[in-house]
């Protein structure tokens, strides 16, 4: 039997032993495996210029469509003949930077929409809110098609177009973060002591919602990778001949019947890196936004 | 209720307005002048001014917008650069096509993903509930198009079941139905993939969130079977949020179409925008975009309005 004491002394009352959120995030098995083949795409696609592959572009009328493992082709060759790993390697480097660019740009762009509207509140919330609202009545897809419509096909277009249609994301989530954060009696303190509204944002509100920001943006990035790619698909994204994941499907798709691996491979190489993502941004949301675990 | 009702109907008024703006910028902002295009390379100095004042381009920007407008609401959407004929005339054409592939991708969505939600909840922390979970987050992350190529691949090269592309066989000496169904299916199989996992995780985490009220055990302990606890006490209630996702989603899809009928050619909405957009043929991009969207705002007031017709809280908040 456990007496009135004891149970002061209960475990639970004592400070929660803190484990680091990397260690908590590594318990589950698959969101390390994820962790790991993002990390190693990641590092393919940096190292890609002193990697020991052929050049990307190099044109070989002799061995087109040559199918995987053949003629030392380890993924084959497409229709000009090139190599297709080193065009998958190549292709990563501008398919992340338009997956991660547009995500970034949506973030700051975003976030700094979400910051002001949440700090001053009032009108200023009312106008900035509402304004996101128009862009999320667009269906996304088809915003970031128009807007690419009008600034012309290109890879920094379409990263500027999924940022345009993906900013009010970033606008809510922060908007509500800081909802909250601002009613912290650190926040009170530091402007009874005339911290001026600037620096309370940056130096008070900020650090403290990084976490919801965190996981928005790893979630987000996935869905951005797709995105451009569906852009660069449609022929709007990246240029030939410049490699990217999607272009590689679109150029590859008129051969669909006799080298059907043209196509395979890029779509599952997005398939592959949004789903790690996805795994990876889920796990860190349970690890780092508390209030989320319970639900 | 009706209150209700008219503040909605009210708050759409600004977001079309909004709506409207945007798709009135997007094409007068881009780089280029309309004007250089439509003329003959020689034109002249005065020629490109009288052109621009005919045009109503010498003009301030807001009062362009309201003339726009104005227009807009007559129900002109402007001509196509291209065939010359009324954008509204082009857009009415291909919407129906856009409808139907959308409406069966929704339909397949709740078909198959609302039984793997119920399943994985109802079984929840067992494999099946993992499976259906893990299903529900490779369906998500598998991009559309790609998703649409391999079918492509398997049941048009390799097995050649189905039809790849277009809404009917072109060498057919009639248009019939069955040969439409033929065409359908890989489209919306396509466009209703992602859409299958989001109603799985939504249709799961909401029951399991019903299943947990007071009155699910209250069934239980008057000795209803388990069958008909889960499914018409908490199935019936985890549907009302169900209602307004399904908004969202309708909008997810329209802009899901333009992907899935450019890889299978599917004469729609979408494929009516990109062959625009490589036409650099403005009108008709941007009066498709302005269609697109007010469907889309119309789509979720209908949504929310059944919402607080089946949930009256709602019409309270």
């Amino acid at each position: 039997m456990t007496t009135v004491l004891e149970a002061f002394d209960d475990k639970t009352d004592a400070p929660v032993k803190q484990v680091p959120f990397w260690r908590r995030l590594a318990r589950r098995k698959a969101s390390t495996v994820c962790f790991a083949i993002v990390l190693t795409i990641v590092l393919l696609a940096v190292l890609a210029p002193i990697l020991p592959i052929p050049d990307p572009n190099e044109i070989r009328s002799a061995n087109r469509l040559v199918g995987p493992g053949e003629k030392g082709y380890l993924l084959g060759a497409d229709e000009l003949g090139r190599d297709v790993l080193s065009r998958l390697i190549w292709g990563a480097r501008v398919s992340l930077m338009a997956g991660f660019g547009a995500s970034i740009a949506a973030l700051l762009f975003g976030g700094a929409i979400g910051l002001v509207a949440g700090f001053f509140g009032k009108w200023v919330d009312t106008i900035l809110m509402r304004s996101t609202d128009v862009i999320l009545a667009f269906p996304s897809i088809l915003l970031a098609v128009g807007v690419v419509a009008a600034l012309g096909p290109g890879l920094n277009n379409a990263m500027i177009a999924v940022a345009i249609a993906g900013f009010p994301l970033y606008a809510r989530v922060v908007r509500g973060s800081v909802l909250s954060a601002r009613e912290n009696t650190y926040v009170e303190a530091a402007r009874s002591i005339g911290v001026s509204n600037f620096r309370i944002m940056w130096r008070h509100i900020l650090p403290n919602i990084l976490a919801p920001i965190i996981v928005a943006l790893s979630l987000d990035v996935g869905i951005k990778i797709v995105i451009t790619s569906s852009l660069s698909f449609l022929g709007l994204g990246a240029q030939p001949p410049t490699a990217d994941w999607g272009n590689m499907i679109a150029s590859g798709k008129d051969y669909i019947r006799v080298s059907a691996h043209l196509v395979m491979m890029p779509g599952f190489a997005i398939f592959l890196i949004a789903l790690c993502l996805n795994v990876v941004g889920d796990q860190l949301r349970d690890v780092l936004d508390p209030r989320l675990t319970n639900t | 209720m009706y209150s209700y009702l008219f503040r909605r109907l009210l708050q759409t008024i600004p977001v079309m307005f909004g709506v409207s703006i945007v798709a009135f910028l997007i094409i007068h902002l881009a780089p280029g002048d309309p004007v250089l295009m439509l003329l003959p390379q020689e034109a002249t100095q005065s020629d490109i001014e009288e052109m621009r004042r005919s045009l109503g381009l010498d003009r301030p920007l807001a009062i362009q917008y309201f003339s726009w407008l104005q227009s807009v609401l007559s129900g002109d959407l402007g001509q196509s650069l291209f065939t010359s004929r009324p954008v509204i005339v082009e857009v009415l054409e291909r919407f129906p096509n856009t409808i139907l592939l959308t409406v069966t991708s929704i339909f397949l969505a709740i078909v198959f993903g609302m039984p793997l939600g119920i399943l994985a909840a109802v079984k929840r922390g067992s494999s099946l509930d993992t499976g259906s979970m893990v299903a529900s987050v490779i369906g998500w992350s598998m991009p559309n198009f790609w998703i649409g190529l391999m079918l492509i691949i398997v049941f048009g090269v390799w097995l050649k079941w189905l039809p790849t592309s277009g809404m009917y066989d072109l060498m057919a000496e009639e248009r019939t139905l069955l040969d439409l169904l033929r065409h359908l299916i890989l489209p919306s199989f396509t466009l209703a993939v992602s859409h299958m996992a989001y109603v799985a995780r939504f249709t799961r985490s909401s029951l399991l969130e019903v299943l947990n009220q007071d009155y699910i055990r209250t069934a239980r302990a008057k000795g209803l079977r388990e069958q008909f606890v889960v499914l018409r006490h908490g199935l019936r209630n985890s549907l009302i949020p169900i209602i307004s996702v399904l908004g969202v989603t309708i909008g997810h899809l329209l802009g899901g179409a333009v992907i899935v009928e450019a890889v299978f050619a599917w004469p729609g909405l979408g494929n009516l925008m990109i062959k625009g957009i490589f036409a650099r043929d403005f009108p008709l991009v941007q009066g498709a975009m302005l269609f697109a969207a007010v469907t889309f705002i119309f789509v979720n007031l209908v949504a929310d309005i059944l919402y607080a017709v089946v949930d009256p809280r709602i019409r309270y908040q």
